[in-house]
């Protein structure tokens, strides 16, 4: 269970991230770029995190656009 | 078949090395391959999976009864590795979106719903502090309500013990 919520936390960082890259702040900034650096896990896996956090993003908007549809 | 007239020594009764081995291949959902491998349409399976009513009363009572999101997910996604739907490791892929799907529900419906045991167990514990106080407290409480009680004096038992005259 443990695994699971540092997973779930870890799609959660990555929306974040993403949302502030949204915004015009670029992360990649230096000599090095952190991408190299922190690549731990493989690009299969990477890619599947990827998809499952798009579809965990989408249920979000859907889900805040009924609850404000609703008030 | 176990049943209320069954032996302990047979309820108990231990697996034979290399069991496994008898069962005809390709008998079990394990000895197959999953049923699906992208990552993407297992997690749109259990989204279609969810909006149907009758698991969706189901899961309003579970949630009804604070049962935590993850523990929900996981009961889903392992029941789907073992029909063989998919393997263990699309099922822990998978989970937030499960989670997040009974959260829309779970807000759809107004109920306040915890994410992860951890959260459960936060809310329910209290201090050791606290609950000294408050046993002492209540400790308190009934000795002071407690009425003092006059101790009665024994009478004498036995053939040659004298008896009480009454009106003295």
């Amino acid at each position: 269970m443990k695994n699971i919520e540092s997973y779930y936390n870890k799609i959660d960082a990555l929306l974040a991230q993403r949302a502030s890259s949204k915004t015009g702040k670029s992360s990649k900034r230096g000599l090095l770029a952190p991408s190299g650096s922190d690549n731990t896990t493989s690009k299969k896996e990477d890619s599947q995190m990827m998809a499952i956090a798009d579809i965990v993003e989408s249920i979000r908007e859907a889900r805040e656009e009924i609850l404000n549809a609703k008030q | 078949m176990l049943n209320s007239n069954t032996k302990l020594g047979e309820v108990f009764k231990p697996t034979p090395p290399g069991i496994s081995w008898t069962a005809e291949p390709k008998s079990r959902p394990w000895m197959r391959p999953p049923q699906e491998t992208d990552v993407v349409k297992i997690a749109n399976n259990y989204i279609d999976m969810l909006g149907n009513t009758e698991l969706m009363n189901d899961i309003l009572d579970s949630l009804e009864t604070k049962t935590p999101l993850s523990v929900i997910a996981e009961i889903l996604v392992m029941k789907g590795v073992g029909v063989g739907r998919h393997t263990l490791d699309a099922a822990v892929l998978v989970m937030p979106v499960i989670i997040e799907v009974l959260k829309t529900i779970a807000a759809l419906n107004k109920i306040e719903v915890v994410t992860f045991p951890k959260e459960l167990e936060k809310g329910m514990t209290v201090h050791p502090r606290i609950l000294k106080k408050v046993i002492t407290d209540m400790t308190q409480t009934v000795a002071d309500k407690a009425a003092p009680v006059a101790e009665q004096e024994e009478a004498p038992k036995g053939l040659m013990s004298r008896m009480k005259k009454e009106g003295v």
